[in-house]
């Protein structure tokens, strides 16, 4: 195969550190946010590129580029043989992040296990594998790196991708086929969704509550870096066997990250709120309220409906009875409470997942020190240069639009 | 397919290319028309062939079209769009009339030869250009024939294509099983509306597109009609457009879209803005089906009675020299997030 280093193109800025060039790469996942920039770099440095993709329609994208695509779904042992027939490489992109419980664990490890498969019947040279930094049990503060335990997280994708790499090393260690797990950070950029579409979308139309007041770290990746830091990993003969976290050049906190999507928009649209109001919100939204407490509710707030319950007989009835019944500290005038949404016009604020409030509000720091010293990886894109790129895109798509335009 | 019922009249017919168009939409217009009898169907794949000529009850799969002639009258060509030409050509010079999906072929040499071979075999010719039986579409055809806007000073029409489009094989993403990209396989339905409202386009004043070594995904047309009218075109596989037309005219502006949405805008320059839709029933109940059928029985009436179908040959053609004046005028568009144009904003971090 075809794996030989080539010549070093504008490493000036550290980007073309590898030559792919001649050789035949699969890329699973290639319709999602990673998958399609890898396919672009690929055959940018001139690999010869397959994609397996599960829909035929999400490969459009992809069309403009010389790509081979192969529709197939990585739970057809039969159309992932194919797929892979042929190839030297494999960069697996393709992750079960949706659906329910058993549908994430299907594709997160039964078809990480069809690849895998195939990649050694197919002697395969590397297989690149993608997992995620929420594998392992992330501290409050302090530094992250590849010694930490396992997540204790209940959550279906971080258990099932932790699942996915440690089979994949399993295959490693067999000698079945080489293989490489990258697990990248906080990835955004150009196409992003998570961290990209659905933020933009978010603040255009609702407000999000800033946790711990944006002071927790967001260990931002531009998808280029972790497209580098793939690239090394599928090239590198440092690299099989092992584990690399892929960071980017400095942690940034949760503040300045959302402050570059605000920006973008012109609008200010998060809410400073501690860890515990954050999960107070949420508690609060998530209850299904029962019939009684929103009735006594309605008539402790709404006066005009009380004194009008109240005036009819059974309503006279209930509360001399109330009276006699219940302590008088019932009727003393309530404690005055904050409200938790300002008055107005202003956008809903959005409650977050209690899983989510921890993770925006964790001060650990991801360092990529293993990939610097075995794969030489360097991230070149700060959160200035990265979100420059990221909103050069989001105005062509018309995320920055002011609502209702087109 | 045997019916009692059947007219002896009808027309034999068979679908050559059994991919998502044929499956979603001339199969139910068939089945739906009593002008036409389904014969055949041929497609390489003859196992997917046979599962739906046992659906629709057609006597014949057949693996290409040359045992066609004989066994059948007309055919509808829907094939990958390189295609068109060989299996079309051979079918009308065998006298076998052809509806051809858009766009007629993948290039105005290979029209040409489709218009001698249906002379030669006094056979009609009809394009898919099913977008002109939208009711919007008939109805902006009429207002623009009428003239009541006055002269047209300009078009802008911005357009996403195919997000959902039900693929059943990946042909129309490769160049050379497809011949072109979104501007090809998409656009020419536009360029046919825009040509067939407005009159034909005079020059490229220069085109745009986004292949890197595959087919375009996106483009930007600049052209200028006859009239002198300038056009500006944007098309896209990859993101949501606002899917209208806007056509500038002496005393007015009328916003056009086709389907999602079919709208009529209609702004006059003195003030006053009407909006609606075009009043279909039929369309409104099954809109895709209700514009094959009549695709359908429109060619079968040409068929019947000698009379040129709503799309001719020569219409086919038009779209599809537009397309190829673009594909030569062709400048690359770039954005400054694609690779490797965003290695230059890369920073040493400090």
């Amino acid at each position: 195969m075809g794996l030989a280093r080539g010549r070093s193109l504008g490493s000036e800025a550290h980007v073309d550190v590898v030559g792919l060039a001649g050789t035949r790469v699969l890329v699973t996942g290639a319709s999602g946010f990673v998958g399609a920039r890898v396919v672009e770099r690929l055959v940018a440095d001139g690999a010869r590129v397959r994609v397996l993709v599960r829909e035929i329609a999400r490969a459009a994208p992809l069309s403009r580029f010389p790509v081979e695509i192969a529709a197939g779904d990585l739970l057809r042992p039969a159309e992932v043989n194919a797929a892979v027939d042929g190839s030297d490489v494999v960069i697996h992109c393709a992750k079960g992040s949706s659906g329910t419980r058993r549908e994430r664990q299907l594709v997160n490890l039964d078809g990480t296990r069809h690849l895998l498969d195939a990649a050694a019947a197919a002697s395969v040279a590397r297989v690149v594998h993608i997992s995620t930094v929420v594998v392992y049990d992330l501290p409050a503060a302090g530094s992250l790196d590849e010694s930490a335990l396992p997540t204790r997280s209940k959550d279906a994708y971080a258990v099932s991708k932790r699942e996915g790499e440690e089979l994949a090393l399993a295959y490693g260690r067999q000698g079945r086929v080489a293989v490489t797990v990258v697990q990248p950070t906080i990835v955004y950029g150009p196409r992003a969704g998570v961290y990209g579409r659905e933020i933009l979308e978010e603040l255009r139309s609702t407000r999000l509550p800033l946790v711990d007041a944006g002071e927790g770290i967001c260990n931002a990746l531009f998808v280029d870096d972790l497209v580098t830091a793939l690239l090394l990993a599928a090239t590198s003969e440092r690299a099989p066997g092992e584990r690399f976290l892929i960071s980017g050049p400095e942690p940034v906190t949760w503040r300045a990250f959302f402050a570059a999507f605000e920006d973008m928009l012109g609008v200010r649209r998060t809410v400073p709120v501690s860890r515990e109001a954050a999960l107070r919100l949420w508690r609060r939204q998530a209850r299904r309220p029962w019939l009684a407490p929103e009735a006594f509710r309605a008539l402790r707030t709404d006066a005009h409906l009380r004194d009008r319950l109240l005036s009819t007989r059974e309503g006279t009835l209930v509360r001399r009875a109330a009276q006699r019944a219940l302590p008088a500290s019932f009727f003393a005038p309530k404690r005055w409470e904050p409200p938790t949404e300002p008055a107005g016009t202003e956008p809903p604020l959005v409650a977050l997942r209690p899983e989510i409030v921890d993770f925006l509000a964790c001060r650990a720091t991801v360092g990529s020190d293993k990939a610097r010293r075995l794969l030489g990886y360097e991230p070149v894109f700060d959160l200035d240069a990265g979100m420059t790129l990221t909103a050069q895109w989001a105005r062509h798509e018309g995320l920055l639009d002011p609502p209702g335009t087109a | 397919m045997i019916r009692a019922d059947a007219p002896a009249q009808r027309l034999r017919l068979a679908i050559v290319g059994c991919g998502a168009v044929a499956e979603r939409y001339h199969l139910p217009a068939v089945a739906a028309s009593d002008e036409v009898e389904l014969v055949a169907l041929v497609d390489p794949a003859t196992d997917r062939a046979r599962g739906l000529a046992d659906r629709y009850g057609a006597e014949h799969v057949l693996a290409d079209a040359s045992g066609l002639p004989g066994l059948v009258d007309a055919a509808i060509v829907a094939t990958p769009n390189p295609l068109h030409a060989p299996v079309a050509c051979e079918l009308l010079r065998a006298g076998v009339h052809c509806l051809i999906e858009k766009p007629l072929a993948a290039t105005t040499a290979e029209c040409d030869e489709i218009a001698a071979a249906a002379a030669a075999g006094g056979a009609v010719v009809a394009v898919g250009h099913d977008f002109r039986l939208f009711p919007v579409a008939t109805f902006a055809k009429e207002l623009f024939a009428g003239g009541a806007l006055g002269t047209v000073e300009g078009v802008d029409l911005r357009q996403s294509a195919g997000g959902r489009w039900p693929y059943a094989s990946t042909y129309v993403f490769s160049k050379e099983t497809s011949g072109g990209g979104v501007l090809l396989d998409f656009g020419v339905h536009m360029l046919d509306l825009l040509t067939w409202w407005l009159g034909d386009v005079s020059h490229v004043r220069s085109y745009r597109d986004d292949a890197a070594g595959g087919v375009e995904t996106e483009c930007e047309l600049e052209l200028e009609l006859d009239s002198g009218a300038p056009v500006t075109i944007h098309l896209t596989r990859l993101r949501p457009m606002r899917d209208t037309f806007v056509v500038r005219c002496q005393r007015g502006t009328v916003e056009i879209g086709i389907f999602e949405p079919a709208l009529l805008r209609l702004t006059l320059r003195g003030g006053g803005t009407l909006e609606g839709d075009v009043s279909d029933p039929a369309f409104a109940l099954a809109p895709l089906e209700t514009v094959f059928l009549r695709q359908l029985e429109d060619f079968a009436l040409a068929v019947r009675s000698g009379g040129p179908p709503l799309v001719p040959a020569a219409d086919g053609r038009r779209a599809v020299a537009i397309v190829e004046s673009c594909y030569g005028a062709r400048q690359p568009l770039r954005h400054q997030w694609d690779w490797p144009e965003a290695a230059a904003s890369a920073r040493r971090p400090t």
